[in-house]
């Protein structure tokens, strides 16, 4: 445990970040365990509390008698300055032993813009970043999480990284590590043979890494409680997890590849699990999550079941991720009854032609029908998501995003029933990044310049007081796009912007790109080279050894499908052979 | 009305006061306690707490006041909501009271500072004031902490030494002794050498209020 852990407490603003004893936390007696897992998230802790997969693994982690498993966040930036003046090193909360005394450092990836965290925690931890640089007493660096289908960024840090569903595989690994008797060398050689599990830095790389499914998703483990933060987080609820995958398959979604097969719970089980997690952690709310909530099939079977025990304790349950053209009264009145939420929709793309380019298989129609019900139902709030710099957008795409937004307001005065309220229409935009593993990988990404355009002329086509424009920052894209599909190159450019100061750069407030581009200079790395290149079919791309089960064939195909603007059915209406099938036992699709 | 009695030690003093009142909430939901709503447009479990505790400071006994809807015995609730409560926080007695909380004026607080620290720390409260500047929603404002406290050495335990502060905690008046342990660690440079503990409440005849 490190030293005058009140006087680290009572120097930092938020010190129940870094307490560890939230209800339904682990603690457990280090000396009765063999394996000890510090489990970090590379970003501050009501980020990283907000996250289901880290809770949900934290807790199957700690099923196991023979383990313990710990959390860690990025510091924030009070709290690192005071590690730093006092030597002091970072600690993981439970325990408050520094990372330095554990068997595995674990991290969860989910999202690029978190890297230098890693950089950041280890540095504090003292342990080197770079593999090949640490000793072999030092704990073994693990890492997954969704970014980890192209690990080549961040593989010269890791020992092993896991590619794909750590329920699956998991286990597996501790049972290996336990059976080899802590001998490092025999670990890391006998990891490769699980599936999913890449070891970058050990012996000869791996000519391919398949990625981890669970094949039986109704069955896997679901965690019966949560850790409940005292300080209030992001995602401040319970998060009950009701599919993964997604049917539909829209050309630049990785989230749509990635966790395929389409697997859907049984609401008796959804049902339990939510009862038990209410028990447990006392939260009043309750929010579905899925990549896209009204495909779920029972969806009012659902609602009705979970509201049966709601209602009278109070307890909310939202409903996000609604598609616009399976939305329907049914869903509209479920969400209402419990409490009034703001609608939000993604029609991604402003025009017909746009939208089959990206398979997103929704029409004007259904725009309208959506908002008719929302409106009639007394919503006054809409939010929709676009992105812009998709494949093939031409500037009549744009303006169609004003005019889709305008349009909804115009529904809102032919449909609503208190009008007096006025409607507020926001339009959120985020510029698209090529992202492995899907339809568009080969595709270039926007400059800089160009986004800045197509950002001006989308806001002079806005002429309604009522549509209201938020969009990202285009320099934080561009570098998102350099680690998706970035090499291992790119672990070096970490390093030196984490040296020149940067931090925390999902905050904007933190976010420097100055540094990052001297970084690239030092490191004479050109973003563009990364960002900005169409690549051909026939290249090989530095994720091309990770199988997602997805053949490049079934990808390929889908491009050339976008650029002849035609769509492709849905998985529920029929198989369009993307491969994943093959990987899974039994018939897994629907 | 239900009082609650509690204690906030440990790890839990660095529970915020509006921290607390979420976990106070989720507690009684763990614990299934039929707590009494608000009527309003937004209902809310009706919570009262004698006076927020400083974060960084314990609590021996605070207070807690709720409604509940068909209570049960009292000595079964404080069973059951023990078993649901995170480490640090512990239900001492559920009773009912009328006495409401406006009546608190003090509160009194032990202090504990280490034996080697204790010359320095009796030169500092031996000054003739202790001038600190208090920030209040309004602004800044100064007092001088020798008028406003009552400081006194109480005895000794495994190598610290204990003093018993009486300080106001009321609606109208209310001096946090963290003000004075930070301009003790202030003056000499000595990050957390103080450990404060809020351990009753003093009405109006500085009889303690329960």
């Amino acid at each position: 445990m490190i030293k005058n852990i009140d006087s680290v407490l009572s120097s930092v603003s938020k010190p129940s970040w870094y307490i560890g004893t939230e209800l339904n936390s682990v603690h457990k007696s280090k000396d009765n365990v063999h394996t000890r897992v510090a489990y970090c998230f590379p970003d501050l802790y009501d980020v990283g509390m907000s996250h289901l997969g880290m809770k949900l693994l934290y807790h199957m982690m700690n099923e196991r008698d023979d383990l313990w498993c710990e959390r860690v966040f990025a510091p924030n930036t009070d709290m690192e300055e005071y590690l730093r003046s006092t030597g002091t090193p970072i600690f993981a909360l439970e325990s408050k032993d520094e990372l330095k005394e554990f068997d595995f450092v674990a991290f969860t990836l989910v999202y690029e813009l978190s890297y230098t965290g890693i950089a950041n925690i280890l540095d504090l931890a003292g342990i080197p970043l770079f593999a090949k640089d640490r000793s072999d007493d030092m704990p073994i660096l693990l890492a997954g999480g969704p970014c980890m289908c192209n690990p080549e960024p961040v593989a010269d840090f890791f020992d092993v990284i896991d590619i794909g569903e750590g329920e699956e595989n998991l286990n597996e690994l501790f049972d290996l590590y336990k059976k080899c008797g802590k001998n490092r060398n025999e670990f890391l050689e006998r990891a490769k043979d699980i599936r999913g599990i890449y070891v970058p830095n050990h012996g000869q790389k791996q000519k391919k890494v398949t990625r981890a499914i669970i094949n039986d998703l109704p069955n896997v483990y679901y965690p019966d409680k949560l850790v409940v933060p005292f300080a209030q987080v992001v995602h401040d609820r319970i998060s009950l997890e009701i599919m993964r995958g997604c049917i539909r398959g829209c050309r630049f979604c990785q989230a749509g590849i990635i966790y395929r097969p389409y697997r859907q719970k049984p609401v008796e089980r959804l049902k339990e699990d939510a009862i038990k997690l209410c028990k447990s952690t006392g939260y009043d709310e309750i929010s579905l999550l899925s990549l896209s909530t009204s495909d779920f099939q029972k969806l009012p079977e659902l609602a009705d079941g979970l509201k049966e025990y709601c209602i009278p304790r109070k307890i909310s349950l939202a409903v996000p991720s609604l598609r616009i053209d399976n939305f329907s009264k049914e869903i509209s009145d479920e969400i209402s009854s419990i409490r009034k939420t703001g609608l939000t929709f993604a029609p991604e793309a402003g025009t017909q032609r746009l939208r089959n380019v990206i398979n997103k298989n929704i029409t004007d129609e259904d725009i309208e029908r959506s908002c008719k019900i929302a409106f009639e139902n007394g919503a006054s709030a809409v939010k929709l998501y676009f992105m812009i710099g998709l494949p093939t957008e031409t500037d009549e795409d744009i303006i169609g995003i004003a005019k889709t937004a305008e349009k909804v307001v115009d529904y809102f005065y032919k449909y609503a029933a208190n009008r007096s309220r006025g409607i507020n229409v926001t339009i959120s935009c985020a510029t698209f990044v090529p992202k492995p593993h899907t339809p568009f990988q080969w595709e270039a990404q926007l400059t800089l310049d160009e986004i800045q355009r197509r950002q001006e002329l989308l806001k002079s086509s806005i002429t309604s007081k009522r549509v209201h424009y938020k969009y990202h920052d285009a320099d934080t894209t561009v570098l998102e796009g350099v680690f998706a599909r970035g090499d291992r190159k790119i672990s070096g450019l970490i390093q030196a912007a984490w040296r020149l100061g940067c931090r925390l750069d999902a905050w904007s407030e933190h976010f420097d790109f100055s540094k990052w581009q001297k970084a690239a200079k030092e490191c004479g790395i050109d973003f563009y080279s990364y960002t900005a290149r169409k690549r051909p079919f026939e290249e090989e791309l530095p994720w091309s050894f990770v199988d997602s089960g997805i053949t490049t064939d079934f990808l390929r195909r889908e491009c050339e499908k976008a650029y002849k603007e035609e769509t492709t059915p849905s998985c529920a209406e029929k198989c369009a052979g993307c491969g994943v099938n093959k990987l899974c036992k039994g018939d897994v699709c629907p | 009305m239900t009082r609650i009695a509690f204690s906030k030690k440990g790890y839990a003093k660095y529970i915020s006061h509006l921290d607390l009142n979420r976990c106070m909430q989720r507690i009684m939901a763990r614990a299934e306690i039929p707590i009494w709503y608000t009527q309003g447009f937004n209902p809310h479990p009706y919570m009262v707490f004698s006076a927020a505790l400083p974060t960084g400071i314990c609590g021996e006994r605070e207070l807690l006041d709720i409604k509940l809807v068909d209570p049960p015995e009292y000595s079964v609730l404080l069973e059951r909501v023990n078993e649901k409560t995170p480490d640090g926080i512990s239900f001492l007695e559920i009773y009912d009271s009328d006495r409401d909380f406006k009546y608190i004026e003090k509160a009194v607080y032990r202090l504990e500072i280490s034996d080697d620290n204790v010359p320095m720390f009796d030169e500092f409260i031996g000054r003739d004031s202790i001038p600190v500047v208090k920030k209040t929603k309004s602004g800044e404002i100064n007092i001088d902490l020798k008028e406003e406290m009552q400081i006194k050495k109480t005895g000794e335990i495994d190598g610290f030494t204990v003093y018993e502060i009486i300080a106001p905690c009321g609606n109208d008046r209310n001096i946090s002794p963290a003000l004075l342990s930070a301009a003790y660690e202030d003056k000499t440079g000595q990050k957390s050498a103080v450990s404060l503990t809020r351990t009753a409440f003093l009405d109006n005849k500085s009889v303690i209020f329960r």
